[in-house]
């Protein structure tokens, strides 16, 4: 690895650990649909890969860690991997904690990373034994996949019964590009239709705003109301590991090395799992919910490291929730990576453990420093600078951009089309592990029919 | 919503922000929606969504036609589109600031 590739490494990461701490602390900013498109957009200008994963890792770590502020100081989840910590952090700042929640949510993110690294690594050398059976029958698992994931939902029977209709639509769709010329025959659309995925919701909303009826209900005349505490002098930066006591620490560690193990499982499910079950047995509530914050932004850390790292060294498709979502760019943004070429075989151990080091190193302290120092300011900053408006005009607009790109003009419309189901399936209950489950085993399955 | 005065302050944009006047005498025109997680205007959406697609077709097609270029401009333009739209528009959010008891 020569000198000026480490220097790129370093300036991406630190670039993704400002911009993340931003976007982090946007609400309802989703992990997915924030980190998927500027990922994809960076490997498909060529960018060299490992600088990709230093700017992904980087951008993940401090998506999450910067979470803590936004629970901590209005009570608003940032994303779908904070939302479990919504309730706990709510504890505390009742009890006039705020400073404490943020610390213990930022300290916890630090153990995971720690623990989860290690493990994640150590876990992915031992499965590239068996990488070549689970490779061999890669159609079939993406199918058995979406069967598991939508039988291990809430919404089991919807998502099952959706698994045909969804496939039909994106083959259909496929096979329409081929005959009218809007692709060369056999090429698969797919980066646009997995960013229409990540948006669908928002999408369907927007149509629904077209509609009058619609309109009128949607219409409110609140606006989001954010407590803020008045600020509290914060003297010198903590160390993370004092800040937790003992048995947060083991709590914390133990969480994320089954996190780490049970890589393939939903991220968000583990967490609220997990979290709950380890932070149950203490019966005092501030203790209680402090054990839970930490235990719970551990995992938060530690199922998104294992989720990407795993099937990034030892298989090279994106077999975790993690690697279909937010990561899937690293394994599939065609033309420059595909499955057969991507970065699990263009990147050696070596350059795996340095990029992970160097971003998740970069992210935790760059945004550690800034979540527990000026929490309230960045707050401030982003609730009141940064209109809702604006985030979305910017991921609609890069979305519409890579539809063009993939197809042409019928592929915006295509796009719109796959939003609009898609939002509507998620609406109904069908996570977005079982829909891009489906988007993956659409080819084979429609051939097999 | 109530709260006391002398415990709590609403922190107001420094912005012009003559959106909250116009609350007290023109209620219809307050009228906002709630869309992917937060509140928005449908008048100032429909102004951000037409300035970063714009600003993001104009950098694609404008750029140089040579290897990611496009895309890259694209990407420029579609952040330059979020910088417009983000000073021109004012956030919905409110704050209320409490006094630690």
């Amino acid at each position: 690895m020569s000198f000026t590739i480490i220097i790129q490494m370093i300036a991406a990461a630190t670039l993704a650990a400002v911009l993340y701490t931003i976007v982090g602390a946007t609400p309802g900013a989703d992990e997915t649909a924030t980190l998927a498109p500027i990922t994809l957009i960076l490997v498909l200008t060529g960018m060299e890969p490992v600088v990709v994963l230093a700017f992904f890792i980087s951008a993940m770590v401090a998506c999450k860690l910067i979470d803590a502020v936004p629970i901590s100081v209005a009570g608003i989840p940032a994303g779908v991997m904070s939302t479990p910590m919504v309730e706990h952090a709510q504890t505390l700042k009742e009890e006039g904690l705020t400073d404490v929640s943020i610390r213990k949510i930022a300290s916890g993110a630090i153990i995971g990373n720690v623990v989860s690294i290690p493990v994640s690594l150590f876990l992915a050398s031992a499965l590239i034994p068996f990488a070549n059976i689970m490779k061999e029958y890669g159609d079939i698992v993406f199918f058995i996949g979406a069967i598991l994931l939508a039988l291990m939902s809430k919404a089991r029977i919807i998502s099952m019964v959706s698994i045909l209709p969804f496939a039909l639509l994106i083959q259909g769709l496929r096979y329409l590009y081929w005959e009218i010329g809007a692709v060369p025959k056999g090429t698969n659309v797919f980066t646009s239709f997995f960013l229409a995925i990540t948006i669908g919701p928002a999408i369907l909303s927007l149509f629904e705003l077209l509609n009058k009826e619609k309109r009128k209900a949607m219409k409110t005349k609140d606006r989001k109301v954010i407590h803020l505490r008045k600020e509290n002098a914060i003297e010198a930066l903590p160390n993370p590991f004092r800040l937790l006591t003992k048995k947060e620490i083991g709590y914390s560690a133990f969480a994320s090395l089954i996190g780490c193990i049970m890589f393939i499982l939903s991220p968000v499910g583990l967490t609220i799992f997990l979290g709950e079950l380890l932070a149950s047995r203490t019966k005092d509530p501030i203790q209680k919910a402090s054990l839970a914050v930490s235990c719970m932004s551990a995992l938060a850390q530690a199922t998104y490291m294992a989720g990407t790292l795993i099937p990034l060294i030892a298989l090279g498709i994106p077999l975790s929730p993690v690697a279909i979502g937010p990561a899937n760019p690293l394994f599939h943004a065609e033309p420059v990576f595909t499955l057969e070429h991507n970065m699990h075989h263009v990147l050696g151990m070596g350059d795996f453990v340095w990029a992970t080091l160097l971003g998740a190193g970069i992210a935790s302290a760059f945004t550690y420093f800034i979540a527990v120092k000026y929490s309230r300011r960045i707050c401030l900053f982003v609730f009141q600078r940064i209109p809702h408006e604006a985030i979305m005009g910017l991921f609609l607009s890069l979305v519409l951009l890579l539809a063009y790109m993939d197809g042409g003009f019928v592929n915006i419309a295509g796009v719109l089309l796959v939003g609009i189901v898609a939002g509507v399936l998620y609406r109904l209950g069908v996570n977005y592990g079982v829909l891009f489950m489906i988007l993956y085993a659409a080819p084979w399955l429609i051939r097999s029919l | 919503m109530s709260f006391k005065r002398t415990k709590s302050v609403w922190i107001e944009d420094n912005r012009t922000s003559h959106d909250n006047e116009i609350k007290l005498t023109e209620p219809t025109l307050k009228e906002y929606v709630e869309i992917w997680g937060d509140v928005v205007r449908i008048r100032d959406l429909c102004l951000a969504l037409l300035i970063c697609s714009i600003a993001t077709f104009l950098g694609y097609f404008l750029s140089p036609n040579e290897s990611y270029k496009p895309l890259l401009f694209g990407l420029l333009g579609s952040i330059l589109g979020f910088i417009i739209s983000g000073a021109i528009i004012i956030p919905k959010r409110m704050f209320l600031e409490e006094d630690e008891e």
